[in-house]
């Protein structure tokens, strides 16, 4: 009678972990369609640095950082400022495992972490905050000089320092300072050719799978 | 473990998540919590419903966490900046 009752308990167990992955599945699902439904199509641009510019400072995009919609909306329902967005630049690194924020960055913006990730850095083994933030990269391909911007947001790892580690780039005269990484995270979305003796770049992004599957 | 930067209320929340990962993954691996007061408070289907309800129950100021329910990898966040190579 016991195990009767042991197996029954056993199998609505299961039942109920079964529907509630299954229901994540399907809200999962039902917002990555939502969200390629507003999707631009692929978006592909070639940059041109110089073979010196590219050596020593790296493949860079302009880029914005901002807070996320919900925490938009959060602060104007509570009457306070929505930080303006933050321009810099973000490295392409892929020796990254997910896409950073120089701290500096994410303190400027007012981003509280949602939690801690552990890894290795500079000093050995530690914990860096994560934020929830937006990003927009924004590039004028001098080829066919048109403005290509894409947006979406995504967990980034904030990390110390950045800024005064990458060299940075020129631009009209000013510095842009490296503001975070572009980690393996976001180039599994994307197909990049490198011609370091013409110093240029060409980028592909697929922003849809960017922007329906960004890094939690 | 070195922290980049103070968050010690953040690093006390964290620790209670990871003491209580293998417990949670038993019922809830896939999908995101809302982790407060050193415990779950809610499970959710999406990461942006979770933020969400961290928001509407806590405001902009607190202290929780974010997660999704899964084990994470600790390789280094980037190699060439471990190196300090960037």
């Amino acid at each position: 009678m016991t195990k009767k009752r042991d197996k029954q308990r056993d199998q609505s167990i299961r039942q109920a972990r079964h529907e509630r992955r299954e229901g994540a599945r399907k809200a999962r699902q039902a917002e990555r369609k939502q969200q390629q439904q507003a999707s631009p199509p692929n978006v592909k641009f070639t940059s041109v640095f110089g073979p010196e510019i590219l050596e020593a400072c790296g493949p860079q995009l302009f880029c914005e950082w901002g807070v996320a919609a919900a925490t938009a909306d959060a602060l104007q329902k509570a009457g306070r400022a929505i930080p303006s967005p933050v321009a810099g630049t973000l490295l392409l690194d892929t020796g990254a495992t997910r896409t950073c924020i120089a701290l500096q960055t994410a303190t400027d913006l007012g981003l509280q972490p949602t939690r801690m990730q552990d890894g290795l850095g500079a000093a050995g083994r530690h914990r860096n905050p994560v934020f929830l933030a937006r990003l927009v990269i924004r590039i004028t391909d001098p080829v066919t000089n048109l403005t290509h911007s894409f947006a979406w947001e995504q967990e980034v790892e904030g990390i110390s320092e950045l800024h005064t580690f990458a060299a940075p780039l020129m631009l009209q005269g000013q510095r842009v300072p490296v503001s975070g990484l572009l980690g393996r995270d976001i180039l599994r979305h994307a197909r990049i050719h490198y011609d370091g003796p013409a110093g240029r770049m060409r980028f592909e992004f697929d922003v849809t799978s960017i922007q329906s599957q960004p890094s939690r | 473990m070195e922290t980049t930067t103070e968050y010690p209320k953040l690093e006390r929340e964290q620790n209670a998540f990871d003491a209580q990962l293998d417990e949670m993954m038993l019922e809830h691996e896939g999908e995101y919590v809302l982790f407060r007061g050193e415990k779950p408070v809610a499970f959710f289907p999406t990461y942006n419903e979770a933020y969400q309800a961290g928001l509407d129950e806590f405001g902009l100021d607190e202290v929780y966490i974010i997660s999704e329910v899964k084990r994470r990898d600790q390789y280094a966040t980037s190699v060439t900046w471990a190196a300090g190579a960037v």
